[in-house]
């Protein structure tokens, strides 16, 4: 029975900046749905839609950049890597990752702390009436969370001996 | 010695690109360089434009584009589409070549993404092209070239990206795309007729001869899928839908359609197709969040004044000045990608478009249709990634084959530069212009 329960958290935990990406880009596209067809069919839209929208846009953005960097495949120019031997792709390849992770935490610091001010005198939305200072927790925790994705990929590849194959999968066929 | 905060930032925005960092990320730590050397800015403007950047409402037609896109692939829509036009075309020498082209061209009037129409349209052409004895070559630089025609032909991202950030209408740039759209693929249809006729291509034999009976039944029977790009761009021109309502309106339609008419629809489709659309933005828009705080920090630098200053003792004449961005655009365009290379570049350069006396839309259609060679330009070539998969190729062999198409496209950008009119009649004899 734990054991079950360990493997349903280990799904959720794998898989739960794609669910909930999916969830925040469709709350979306139902807000604008919502909002086109109250404007024609009663001529007037419905204020909220507006602004949840936006914010579930916001939050798909970065649900889906952990996602991505997850995937390894954020837009990166990556021909120069070509020119060299695969072991010193790898050593670079690394050595961008530690600044990247890095400066993530980095920047993670210093958005939570404009939050944190941000709360002491807290700014509601017009018309969602929520602090917006929550909304904005979206940042920090996607770079945390980039950040963790990472080191656990550079984990799995290290005790799975694949860590080569990080530089060496076809990397000029990028998937868009 | 002592360096100016600009160069400091120059180096590190370079050097993090040569070492393959992100490009979000190298936008972001270039800029916290800057605040930390520089020191004249807040810390708190990190967080404060990257989501100010975002929190931006026409932004989210992208996303939804590519929904629908991908929705309309899976509903059958495409799939009726390519038979029609192939029933048009596909007898005459290269049919098969010139279809592909035209098909991309009706689907870019549905999808806003380049390597999306390559693979919606290449999927089910390059192996029938490679069936009828079209060397994959000729199948994969066909398919990789049409699909550039989609950034040109509204709705299109690259042109949402621009018009948000360089502060013109999206209306007007998705009016102003339509007769360089068409342009460019008739250019491109030629060119594949062409080479065709050259390596003795014969047309599709499954194609039967051209019956007009048997083509309106076609055109019946697919009445809806065709209807697609009425219903989408008619309810941009008409005034009644703002672009992100209308990307809405096609999602909406792309699902009665595929469940209801074509019944091609699963609700599995549902959830690919909305993770297709976050992972775009994921993997894209963050890029203009990080480069709005990019963008302040130019601002407060002058950067555009000094580049434009630098421009304008080298040249003032508008076409020297076009034409070097141009040259700028297809260099940086083998590294970078579409979107990245628009987003980083077009604050820059706004600012000395006006000094020179450049029509914005005039400038947005030039932009677009060099970042159409982008696509295709290895070794960062998007295109040619999707289209090499498909035809089972390397994209060394595509990169060949597509040469001749690369001068067609950059014939029309050209002619697109030295005759402004083709960009801007539309949008001025619909009011649009300014």
């Amino acid at each position: 029975m734990s054991n079950k329960t360990t493997s349903i958290y280990r799904k959720i935990f794998d898989n739960f900046e794609e669910v909930l990406c999916v969830v925040c880009v469709g709350v979306m596209v139902a807000c604008l749905m919502l909002q086109v067809g109250m404007r024609w069919t009663t001529g007037s839209g419905v204020a909220w839609t507006e602004e949840l929208s936006r914010y579930s846009f916001l939050w798909t953005v970065f649900f889906a950049a952990i996602l991505v960097a997850k995937q390894g495949a954020h837009v990166r120019i990556s021909a120069q890597y070509l020119l060299m031997p695969p072991k010193y792709r790898l050593f670079f390849r690394m050595f961008t990752d530690v600044i990247w992770v890095g400066f993530n935490l980095y920047l993670a610091w210093i958005s939570w702390k404009v939050i944190q001010g941000g709360l002491l005198y807290p700014e509601i939305s017009p018309t969602l009436k929520i602090v917006r200072g929550y909304v904005e927790m979206i940042i920090p925790f996607a770079f945390v969370a980039m950040s963790f994705r990472i080191v656990e990929g550079y984990f799995v590849r290290w005790k799975k001996g694949t860590l080569l194959g990080l530089v060496q999968e076809n990397f000029e066929v990028e998937e868009k | 010695m002592e360096f100016s905060v600009m160069t400091i930032v120059l180096i590190t925005l370079g050097s993090m690109f040569l070492l393959g960092m992100p490009i979000f990320m190298s936008l972001a730590i270039a800029s916290i360089v800057a605040l930390l050397t520089g020191g004249y800015l807040p810390m708190s403007v990190i967080h404060n434009s990257i989501f100010d950047g975002l929190n931006i409402f026409p932004l989210l037609a992208i996303p939804c584009f590519v929904i629908a896109g991908t929705l309309m692939e899976y509903g059958n829509i495409t799939n009726q589409i390519i038979n029609v036009v192939k029933q048009l075309v596909g007898r005459m020498h290269g049919g098969l070549g010139i279809t592909t082209i035209l098909a991309c061209t009706f689907f870019a009037a549905i999808s806003g993404s380049g390597p999306g129409t390559v693979a919606a349209v290449g999927t089910i052409l390059i192996p029938a092209m490679v069936r009828s004895g079209y060397s994959k070559d000729y199948a994969g630089a066909v398919s990789s070239s049409g699909g550039t025609i989609g950034l040109l032909i509204p709705p299109s991202n690259p042109m949402i990206i621009y018009a948000i950030l360089g502060n013109v209408s999206v209306t007007a740039m998705f009016t102003a795309g339509f007769v360089p759209g068409f342009i460019v693929g008739f250019a491109m249809s030629m060119t594949a007729w062409l080479i065709a006729r050259r390596n003795g291509y014969q047309g599709d034999e499954n194609t039967p001869p051209f019956n007009l009976i048997t083509f309106l039944k076609t055109c019946r029977q697919s009445f809806f899928s065709l209807m697609t790009p009425v219903v989408i761009l008619g309810s941009i021109y008409s005034g009644l839908c703002t672009p992100v309502e209308a990307a809405v309106v096609a999602i909406a339609y792309a699902l009665v359609v595929g469940f209801v008419i074509n019944r091609a629809l699963r609700p599995k489709h549902i959830y690919k197709a909305l993770l297709e659309g976050a992972l775009l933005s994921g993997a894209v828009l963050i890029i203009v969040g990080t480069s709005t705080l990019f963008g302040k920090i130019l601002t407060f630098e002058q950067a555009p004044q000094k580049l434009a200053a630098a421009v304008m003792s080298f040249s003032t004449n508008p076409h020297v000045v076009l034409l070097l961005i141009i040259g700028v655009l297809i260099i940086l365009g083998m590294f970078m990608e579409t979107l990245s290379t628009i987003i980083i570049l077009v604050p820059v350069l706004m600012p000395m478009l006006k000094l020179v006396g450049i029509d914005p839309v005039h400038f947005g259609i030039i932009l677009v249709v060099t970042n159409e060679m982008a696509l295709l330009t290895p070794p960062l070539g998007v295109n040619l990634f999707v289209s090499s998969r498909l035809a089972k190729i390397s994209v060394e062999r595509i990169s060949v084959a597509v040469l001749p198409f690369l001068a067609t496209l950059i014939s029309c950008i050209l002619l697109f530069t030295f005759v402004p009119q083709i960009s801007t009649w539309l949008p001025s004899i619909l009011g649009m212009g300014n």
